[in-house]
């Protein structure tokens, strides 16, 4: 009926629809936020995307990432934001490179980590990438050939990636906290010099409580892989304490440090007390040991 | 036996706190003789590898699995479970990580050599030489802990397999860093190997060592019972020690029974019949030992036989 008695601009009517999905979604009302976005998604296949490419891309884009961050739905996310990738690639000088690493974000979301990775591999071939995305694909790359038991590549992608972020004027990566994946991945792989380099790198940002526990924790590992027994032990007892801190229950994921803790007593010997660290993280009546 | 410290370096890189602990108590508390429980918590981690389907997370998974039925007596399972992990493997990891080479090859090693498969057993136990010596010049020196501790297992399968030079090298290496900053089960596993070691290469007035290996409580049953047996090989080829080497093998029966570890049993049982020479011991040694399919242990009750 509006559609009938009032003339608008293309594409209002999907602005709309989108706003009255996103507030809906916001209100709480994942029935109506559905609806809207169902005829939302009606009105965006009516579009020609020969001869209004920008405003395709502009609405599929939109509800790409309306429907895998709100509505949890990748497939569908997957379907709009492909479409977007597509046009925005046809046409000259669109700044595509961001849509790509959306929608390999999509593929992970999917666990299709090989579809990722191609994504951001292709990603990584172009030229005149902004640096941000660089940083961007690196990272998730790296953490993609981590997952899937590749860990010299995801190193030596780790390691581009430190020199991008010490070397970048836009870095959205603080270089502490790729450090500290860094220096936690060497020690995975039992590289200790590396390990401590990175982490020790990672040590500088002071202001994190969340990453400032997990390169004292990751430190801590590094002291009980190289033998360093009573530094190690000293370290735990630190841990211990930082996990009983009411404050810090706040701060950081205590089930985490928690883990790490059982981690490090199993490397020194102290099976009992490893074991005793993660039945904790496993027992559902032990509260505050994940964040909310 | 399994060695925790194999598993222990920490686990794929962002896994969920959730993972790792079922991961690491399936592995503990199968170790502790709780094996259903420990079954339980490897379902649980199970269930999370194949949700999230990361490889790493499921060759870590393969190799927990192939380790909890090793520990519970079925060498085939765990055979065929480590044979899958090596699909998962990183060659990154030596060494450290659950996913490494080397706690997969301890793992099928220790297996075939229980199963008899002694070619297979001989062909990871010449690439771990090269990798987990704690003075070794590869990547993975730094983890002493790691090193050492895989070390110890390797020398304890070089004796099982019956290469007593080979085992004799890798302990001699493995013994003073264990005594300098090993946990008090590496130093006493160093101190037991070293003097049964020693002893069967000729070195006399190995006991004080031995003695000293043994005095030391570890709250572990599993890894108590083995070293009681090796005690009762120590003392078993000397014609005068012929109590003290039973003694040692009733306890190894004992200790073993408890923590549910049946290779030991099997092969404590084994000894003990061959000391004793009864006949009626041999055939219950080697009953046992065929149910398990202990071919190594079979062999040896069948060797002396003949």
């Amino acid at each position: 009926m509006y559609l009938q008695t009032i003339e608008v601009p293309e594409g209002t009517v999907l602005d709309s629809l989108e706003q009255i999905s996103a507030i809906h979604d916001i209100l709480g009302d994942k029935d109506a936020a559905v609806a809207a976005f169902k005829l939302a998604l009606a009105e965006v296949r009516k579009i020609n995307l020969q001869e209004k490419p920008i405003l395709g891309i502009k609405h599929y884009y939109f509800l790409g990432i309306f429907s895998v961050n709100r509505l949890g739905d990748p497939v569908q996310a997957k379907e709009l934001l492909e479409t977007a990738y597509i046009v925005a690639k046809r046409m000259p000088d669109f700044p595509w490179h961001s849509v790509a690493v959306d929608l390999s974000d999509v593929k992970y979301v999917m666990k299709d980590r090989d579809g990722a990775a191609a994504q951001l591999n292709a990603l990584l071939q172009e030229t005149n990438v902004d640096d941000e995305i660089t940083i961007k694909v690196l990272y998730k790359l790296a953490r993609i050939h981590s997952e899937m038991a590749n860990k010299s590549k995801a190193l030596e992608i780790y390691e581009r990636l430190v020199e991008k972020v010490r070397t970048s004027e836009k870095s959205v990566l603080p270089e502490p906290l790729v450090a500290h994946r860094v220096g936690k991945l060497y020690l995975l792989t039992g590289n200790l010099s590396k390990a401590s380099h990175f982490l020790k790198l990672a040590q500088s940002d002071e202001t994190d409580p969340e990453l400032k526990s997990q390169v004292g924790v990751a430190l801590t590992a590094v002291k009980a892989q190289a033998g360093e027994r009573q530094e190690a032990l000293k370290g735990v007892e630190e841990l211990v304490l930082i996990t009983e801190n009411s404050i810090t229950k706040d701060t950081v994921p205590i089930g985490e440090l928690k883990t790490d803790l059982g981690e490090i007593l199993l490397i020194l010997g102290e099976y009992n007390r490893a074991t005793e660290e993660f039945q904790k993280v496993t027992d559902p009546t032990v509260i505050n040991l994940h964040k909310p | 036996m399994p060695s925790l410290q194999a598993l222990a370096a920490c686990g794929p890189e962002q896994t969920s706190s959730a993972f790792l602990c079922y991961l690491r108590l399936s592995s503990l508390l199968v170790a502790q003789g709780q094996k259903e429980k420990a079954y339980e918590y490897l379902l649980a981690a199970q269930k999370t590898a194949e949700e999230d389907k990361a490889k790493s997370l499921l060759g870590a998974v393969e190799i927990a699995i192939a380790n909890y039925w090793f520990q519970a007596g079925n060498l085939s399972k765990a055979l065929d479970h480590a044979k899958t992990c090596l699909g998962f493997l990183d060659p990154a990891c030596l060494g450290s990580s659950p996913l490494s080479l080397t706690s997969y090859h301890l793992l099928f090693a220790e297996c075939s050599l229980w199963a008899g498969n002694v070619t297979d057993a001989l062909a990871s136990l010449s690439l771990l030489r090269e990798h987990v010596s704690p003075s070794s010049t590869s990547l993975v020196k730094e983890s002493v802990l790691n090193c050492l501790d895989s070390s110890i297992r390797l020398a304890s399968l070089y004796l099982l397999h019956g290469d007593i030079n080979a085992a004799t090298e890798i302990i001699e290496v493995a013994f003073p860093v264990a005594k300098e900053k090993g946990s008090k089960r590496a130093v006493a596993e160093a101190h037991v190997l070293l003097a049964l070691l020693k002893s069967k290469q000729g070195h006399s007035d190995q006991e004080a060592l031995l003695t000293e290996g043994l005095s030391t409580e570890l709250a572990d049953k599993r890894v108590e019972g083995r070293l009681q047996l090796w005690a009762g090989i120590f003392y078993s080829t000397d014609s005068s020690n012929q109590e003290k080497a039973q003694s040692h093998f009733d306890k190894a029966l004992q200790l073993s029974r408890e923590a549910g570890d049946k290779f030991t049993e099997a092969l404590a049982l084994g000894h003990s019949a061959l000391l004793t020479g009864s006949e009626s011991a041999r055939t219950e040694a080697l009953r046992f030992a065929e149910e398990l399919a202990a071919k190594l242990v079979v062999t040896l009750l069948n060797e002396v036989n003949t």
